[in-house]
């Protein structure tokens, strides 16, 4: 019989829960801050359902409802150069890191709304609803919703799109010498795809400061979890990993809080990436004013035993129960809430003179229609500073040189002169300067933080790299070994390092050069030899130039 | 290179593994001047047909020029996407020559003239004497076999033919 | 493989054509290069030759019957193939009648040599491909480049005038480059004679009755048309007291079978003149006056369904017997329409006849109704060197 060893990943994997004493021994005014968030989130969350109920929203409403205790409780203590980044059900998450922006980190439940507060509800709401006064001049709407000064770096309509941009934003603020974290949110649904996966993979293997922070609330749309996992606990992805992960209650704000304290440590300390998996529900359907019960994947019974839990009644139940909180207080809190939300509703909406009874968009809020195609991409006034020259006119001297060293000293001098600019690729680091040489000499002078051999990920590590250019202090230059695996990251190269810009608003740029080869004649064969020049002319946010 | 690293765009650098090994040649001098974006270059001069190609494509089209005798302006793109190519350079070329040919060297499908070609002929329409003529490589991707890849993929030849059948269709001798 | 053979279009800008006799039977051999059918346009009669060797599989158009050019006429299969899969191997649609062999003497003349180039040729520059095929009646597509219509439209040019050497009879700049509006070619009026109803079905109404134009009709109609519009016309009249011309000729007819007509003497008379004036014997070209070093000389000759002009050449270096024989033969060939495509090309100077029929003035290029006369009036014989001068 053959000798058998159990192996061990070594990595932790904890569930954790509060007990009375650490909420006896919470800062009431961090609860108070949690109070006052929840509620706001809840009472916002409500009037979005209620305009999309009302046909007022164009597109899709995700509700946080039910989930607002996972985002309050990791996001009430973090910096402002701190980034989280949602998926398309990420109000809450946004709220959260933009109300501690604009409040410094604290809320008085007494008096709960200031006017950044209020001004803040206003633009959500006014981008949710596709407004002018947007974050992003209504472009991006709920599932891109994005305000980068507070670090809210873009929720992601892609399942799984934020995961490679967080990464590679962790990347940047760990090069840049802060402790500065990101934080990546998704769902169990999500939990299986490629670009989480890759993340994960990359994270860990290059210590990055990032959490995967898994909302469970145990449904894809109607999908259980059990259909989309073999273990529903998704924080098992850790083991495979290498990555420390923590187990909680999501209804339970406190409890997210402490367990997201101690994954900040660890990440701070730079030992690398978290998983934070909270359990959590929604109480509506995946999108729109109705319980999931009514389209029949889950029953009545189960939504009312959520509901029980629901974490602004628990929030509210403990501070009570520390004498923090009365009765009154805590329905005062809640109508602050309420006027404030009310109040950017009325700021947008109008009776419909066309339909009694109906309300309908204040239209002089709406976008100018004239500008749909501005911010694709800059004005490339950035280049009005530098010499341009002609080769074909050069009169002086010349040097004979191999073409692919020619690459090779071109980017050589670049990083000489710009120490932003960083090198990612498969084996660039090696191999006398990659597969073809046009890193050659590299990695030798400028070392692994800046020549960066990547795992097989391209996606992932493309991602990442759209997430380092996003950030801005970095400007990484990608190789991609052969042109078709743009495939393999099409989601990354297209849906949101080709979108971004626009997509946002012209709120942000993406200088990222991704590097390839035309292989034909090679005999690499039919997966490994297109000329990508026809497929990235179809994506507007992509300049191309050949070498 | 250092135009793509300057810019706040995401940027494409296409490099051709034909191209590695080959012998070039640099200014002397710090690798700092840029080609900006809008800029194409005309690599030889001519009358009869205005042939639009980059990358290893632009070695074979003056080699079929050469062979063909055509009196043909090659015009390197350099800038490829829609937004960066030098339109000015390549209207006055054809408001000349009446005549364009796109020159590629992969397949079909994902080709790269086929929106340019689109977009020619909408700018161009009554400057053309016949319509734009493409040089591509066949329909699938090209496989392993050297033959079949070959087969697959244009060079010079498929340019001399492209070049053949511009001056049937324009009645030039 | 089979080969489908197509009406080939024999002279430049011909739009049909008729079989006139088939010179192989079905079932034969073919040899590349041999004579397989005579085709016969508005002015002539080729022999087209097969281009590849086969087997006469099947005849698709028999003797006497016209198509456009491009149609099918014929297949030419190899052992064993069957016509309907020949055919069908071969493609249905017609396509552009390209190089064949008779087109490559067409070609080398490229003038609209269809009508009768009495006067010489014109500018050379002419597209050096065929044109292909223009599909029959009216209704015709004019293929045209964008840039063409737009310089056409610039330039006043009617494009329907203008050949086209692109695909599909295209017209592409060269061709309007070429293209001169002038034409120099046009030439003797043609004499307005009787004309017979054309042997086509002709629409019969009650009050009239349409008789369809032939393509000869047609096309001497726009000759003529365009010859009196774009050339000048200048005109010369003497009378002649040709009582010593008649006397030379009964005494050179004395014990002649083959009599000597009025109309030999003429013709010579008009090559020795023409040999004596070299700049009467030019024409004029974009670049430069062009002189010929012969006298080739075009007589006018009645056919049945209009009018042809065959060339004697050198006229000046024929004895007038040796003319006189050239002449009959011409003719005779003419009536039968057996002239070849060269003998109607290329004449420097043209000489018609209408005296016989009375005339006393026939003013170049007239388009008059037709006259009858009888043979009776031969004692007035009236006669008009015509040409058009550049």
């Amino acid at each position: 019989m053959a000798k058998r060893k159990r192996l061990n990943t070594g990595v932790e994997w904890v569930q954790l829960e509060t007990t009375a004493a650490d909420w006896k021994a919470a800062d009431p005014e961090l609860l108070g801050t949690m109070l006052g968030q929840l509620h706001l989130i809840r009472a916002f969350e409500e009037a979005v359902l209620d305009l999309a109920g009302a046909g007022l929203v164009h597109g899709p409403a995700h509700s946080s409802i039910g989930q607002e205790g996972g985002a309050v409780g990791s996001i009430v203590s973090l910096r402002p150069a701190d980034a989280v980044n949602g998926s398309h059900r990420g109000h809450h998450q946004f709220l959260a890191k933009t109300l501690a922006f604009v409040s410094g980190g604290a809320l008085d439940p007494t008096a709960l709304v200031t006017p950044d507060v209020q001004t803040l509800l206003d633009r959500t709401l006014a981008e949710i609803l596709g407004l002018a006064s947007g974050f992003s001049g209504g472009r991006g709407g709920s599932m891109h919703l994005q305000w980068l000064e507070a670090g809210a770096l873009g929720t992601n309509a892609i399942v799984g799109g934020g995961a490679p941009l967080a990464t590679g934003h962790a990347w940047a603020q760990k090069h840049a010498g802060t402790t500065d974290v990101s934080i990546n949110y998704f769902g169990d649904g999500s939990s299986q795809i490629g670009s989480v996966l890759e993340s994960m993979n990359l994270a860990s293997t290059w210590k990055l400061p990032v959490a995967f922070f898994i909302e469970n609330n145990l449904y894809a749309v109607s999908t259980r979890a059990d259909e989309a996992s073999a273990d529903t606990r998704f924080s098992v992805r850790g083991q495979g990993f290498s990555i420390p992960a923590w187990r909680v209650d999501g209804m339970d704000p406190l409890a997210v809080h402490l367990a997201m304290g101690e994954a900040l440590d660890r990440m701070r300390a730079g030992e690398g990436p978290a998983i934070v998996e909270a359990e959590v529900y929604r109480f509506f359907h995946q999108n729109g004013p109705y319980p999931g019960s009514a389209f029949g994947y889950r029953t009545k019974d189960e939504e009312g035993q959520w509901r029980a839990r629901d974490p602004l009644e628990r929030m509210a139940t403990e501070m009570r129960r520390l004498g923090l909180l009365d009765d009154s207080e805590a329905e005062a809190v809640r109508e602050q809430a309420v006027t404030a939300v009310a109040q950017s509703v009325a700021a947008v909406v109008e009776a419909d003179p066309e339909r009694p009874g109906r309300r309908r968009i204040r239209p002089e809020l709406w976008p100018d229609p004239a500008v749909v195609d501005t911010g694709i991409r800059g004005d490339a006034s950035e280049l009005a500073a530098l010499a341009s020259a002609e080769p074909a006119e050069w009169t002086g001297p010349w040097r004979d040189v191999k073409f692919v060293d020619a690459v090779a000293q071109t980017m050589d001098r670049r990083m000489e002169t710009d120490p932003r600019i960083i090198v990612l690729g498969e084996d660039v680091h090696r191999l006398g300067g990659g597969t073809n040489g046009a890193t050659k000499g590299l990695a030798e002078k400028y070392g692994p933080d800046r020549v960066i051999g990547t795992p097989i990920s391209e996606n992932g590590f493309l991602g990442a790299a759209g997430g380092i250019a996003m950030d801005g202090r970095f400007r990484p230059v990608v190789e991609f070994m052969y042109p078709d695996f743009m495939w393999v990251a099409a989601d990354q190269v297209f849906n949101q390092v080709g979108k971004a810009r626009h997509m946002f608003g012209d709120n942000n740029t993406v200088p990222l050069v991704l590097r390839t080869k035309i292989a034909m004649g090679s005999g690499y064969g039919s997966q490994h030899l297109m000329d990508p020049a026809g497929i990235f002319a179809t994506q507007a946010g992509w300049r191309i130039v050949d070498s | 290179m250092n135009a793509a690293l300057a810019l706040e765009d995401p940027v494409l650098v296409i490099e051709h593994v034909d191209l590695y090994g080959t012998s070039d040649r640099v200014p002397d001098t710090d690798l700092d001047y840029v080609i900006p974006p809008g800029s194409a270059a005309v690599r030889r001069a001519g009358n009869d047909v205005t042939v639009l190609t980059y990358l290893s494509m632009v070695g074979h089209t003056l080699e079929a020029v050469e062979q063909t005798g055509t009196d043909a302006e090659v015009i390197d793109l350099r800038w490829l996407d829609r937004a960066s190519l030098d339109w000015d350079t390549v209207g006055e070329s054809i408001r000349k020559t009446n005549a364009v040919l796109i020159v590629e060297q992969g397949a079909r499908g994902p080709s790269y003239g086929a929106w340019l070609a689109d977009e020619i002929q909408r700018r161009f329409f009554d400057w053309l004497d016949q319509p734009v003529e493409r040089v591509t490589g066949g329909e699938a991707s090209p496989s392993i076999s050297k033959v079949l890849e070959r087969a697959a993929i244009a060079r010079t030849e498929e340019v001399v033919a492209g070049l053949e059948r511009v001056r049937a269709a324009g009645g030039i001798r | 493989m089979a080969v489908v053979v197509r009406m080939p279009e024999i002279a430049t800008g011909a739009a049909e054509a008729a079989i006139q006799s088939w010179l192989v039977e079905v079932g034969s051999p073919v040899r590349a290069g041999q004579a397989i059918v005579e085709i016969e346009t508005e002015k002539a009669v080729v022999e087209y030759e097969a281009e590849r060797a086969g087997i006469l599989a099947g005849i698709l158009l028999p003797a006497g019957q016209a198509a456009a050019v491009g149609v099918p006429i014929a297949v030419l299969a190899e052992d064993g193939e069957s016509v309907d899969a020949a055919l069908a191997a071969a493609g249905g649609a017609p396509a552009p009648a390209t190089t064949t062999p008779s087109d490559t003497e067409v070609a080398a003349a490229p003038e609209e040599a269809a009508e009768a180039p009495a006067a010489p040729a014109s500018a050379p520059v002419e597209p050096p491909a065929p044109a292909p095929a223009d599909p029959p009646g009216e209704e015709r597509r004019l293929f045209a480049s964008p840039l063409v219509r737009r310089l056409a439209a610039e330039r006043g040019i009617d494009l329907a005038e203008v050949p086209g050497s692109g695909p599909r009879g295209r017209i592409v700049r060269r061709d309007l480059d070429a293209w001169t509006p002038a034409p120099v070619e046009r030439q003797p009026e043609p004499a307005p004679e009787a004309v017979e109803p054309p042997v086509v079905p002709a629409s019969v109404d009650a009050g009239y009755e349409d008789v369809p134009h032939t393509g000869m009709r047609r096309a001497i109609a726009r000759r003529l048309t365009e010859s009196k519009a774009t050339v000048p016309h200048f005109y010369l009249q003497a009378d002649c007291r040709v009582d010593a011309l008649l006397a030379l000729r009964a005494q050179i007819n004395e014990g002649r079978e083959q009599r000597i007509s009025v109309n030999d003497l003429v013709v010579k008379a008009v090559a020795g003149a023409l040999r004596d004036v070299p700049d009467a014997n030019a024409i004029w070209t974009p670049d430069a006056t062009r002189r010929f070093s012969a006298a080739d000389i075009a007589v006018a000759v009645s056919v049945p369904g209009g009018l042809l002009t065959p060339v004697v050449r050198g006229a000046d270096r024929l004895s007038i017997g040796e003319l006189a024989a050239t002449v009959r033969d011409l003719a005779a060939r003419a009536r039968e329409g057996r002239l070849k495509q060269n003998e109607l090309e290329r004449g420097s100077f043209s000489v018609s006849n209408l005296g016989m029929y009375g005339t006393r003035r026939t003013p170049a290029s007239s388009q008059s109704e037709p006259r009858r006369g009888g043979p009776w009036s031969r004692t007035t014989d009236h006669w008009r060197p015509r040409r058009s001068c550049r």
